[in-house]
């Protein structure tokens, strides 16, 4: 092993991450390399200050900050009511507008079932067209041409 | 009551399932945020907010993941969206950014710690402070934490060869920033 390649390994290997292939292979460098070994006690020096750090604990006051905090949450629970509501609102609505639909076709009905069809039948015959409607300003016109005449 | 027991009753919403989990993880949470933001009410305030965002989320967290690990990625989050939101303010205000400095925590040795060491912890702090988040965060959780590079790996959401690049990396900096602290006396 290189010291290159064993330079990376050293902060595993303090901290016990280093798989048992890649220990062997470290140790047996660390044995013959002094520049690697004192990097190695440079680390350990290190990672030993950490063991004198100070831990915080959290205030006494912590919890029940926490809880109270915890307690004003806005409640999110699903609840099944509203939903049944909003299904209800939205079947209501559909009935509505099919109710509309249904009663128009019967007021139509109602109101001229008997010219019903013969209406249709107007409105697609050629014979019920007129170029020149009498009140169209067509007629006046071919009346004052033939005035002319 | 076992704690898979507490943590089912936290999910389904139990008030006293969630205070009993505020009292088995408010130190590690706390220490984690106090060292994550120099501020000290930051600190607690971050701490706070992971247990209330915790309660929020419970339904996200699945038992694939150990619950301090979910927990610790909570307190992560916390801290710098606290952190960005600092840096947002202090562009602006100055007295802000004054009072952070002054505000910077010491590592706070114990007492019966030698002269010496004590000399190398202060040079400790300051290189500790003057990480990026991104390395100074896998350095707590390793070494004050004693967190594995699997755990660091699964708070972060990252592979656990990223966790040993950024350990490599941090204990590089710290060296090399403890180094030029020693010279400058």
């Amino acid at each position: 092993m290189r010291c290159s390649k064993a330079g990376k390994y050293l902060s595993s290997y303090i901290d016990h991450e280093l798989d048992a292939q890649k220990v062997v292979l470290l140790e047996s460098h660390l044995a013959q390399c002094e520049l690697c070994s004192e990097e190695l006690e440079q680390l350990r020096q290190l990672k030993g200050l950490f063991k004198h750090v100070q831990s915080f604990s959290a205030p006494a006051s912590f919890r029940s900050k926490v809880t109270t905090q915890l307690e004003n949450l806005p409640s999110k629970g699903f609840s099944l009511f509203p939903a049944f509501i909003r299904i209800a609102e939205a079947g209501a609505f559909v009935l509505a507008i099919a109710a509309g639909i249904m009663s128009g076709g019967m007021l139509i009905n109602a109101i001229a079932p008997q010219h019903k069809g013969e209406q249709v039948m107007a409105a697609l015959s050629l014979e019920t067209f007129e170029a020149l409607p009498p009140d169209s300003l067509g007629r006046a016109y071919l009346a004052v041409m033939e005035g002319r005449r | 009551m076992h704690e898979n027991k507490v943590i089912e009753n936290f999910i389904n919403g139990d008030p006293s399932a969630a205070s009993a989990l505020v009292l088995e993880y408010q130190d590690r949470i706390f220490n984690l945020c106090r060292y994550m933001l120099e501020n000290p009410q930051d600190a607690e305030d971050a701490a706070q907010d992971t247990f209330i965002k915790a309660f929020q989320s419970r339904k996200s967290y699945s038992p694939d993941a150990t619950f301090y690990t979910w927990l610790y990625r909570i307190a992560v989050n916390t801290c710098l969206d606290h952190k960005r939101k600092f840096t947002l303010r202090s562009l602006f205000l100055s007295d802000d950014k004054e009072a952070h400095i002054n505000n910077i925590p010491s590592l706070a040795p114990s007492p019966e710690v030698a002269y010496a060491t004590s000399q190398s912890m202060h040079a400790l702090q300051n290189a500790l402070n003057r990480l990026s988040a991104k390395l100074r965060v896998v350095i707590i959780l390793n070494e004050l934490e004693g967190l594995s590079y699997e755990e660091i790996a699964e708070v972060l959401d990252v592979s656990v060869g990223t966790v040993k690049s950024r350990i490599f990396r941090a204990r590089d900096e710290l060296r090399k920033n403890m180094k030029n602290s020693t010279e400058q006396k």
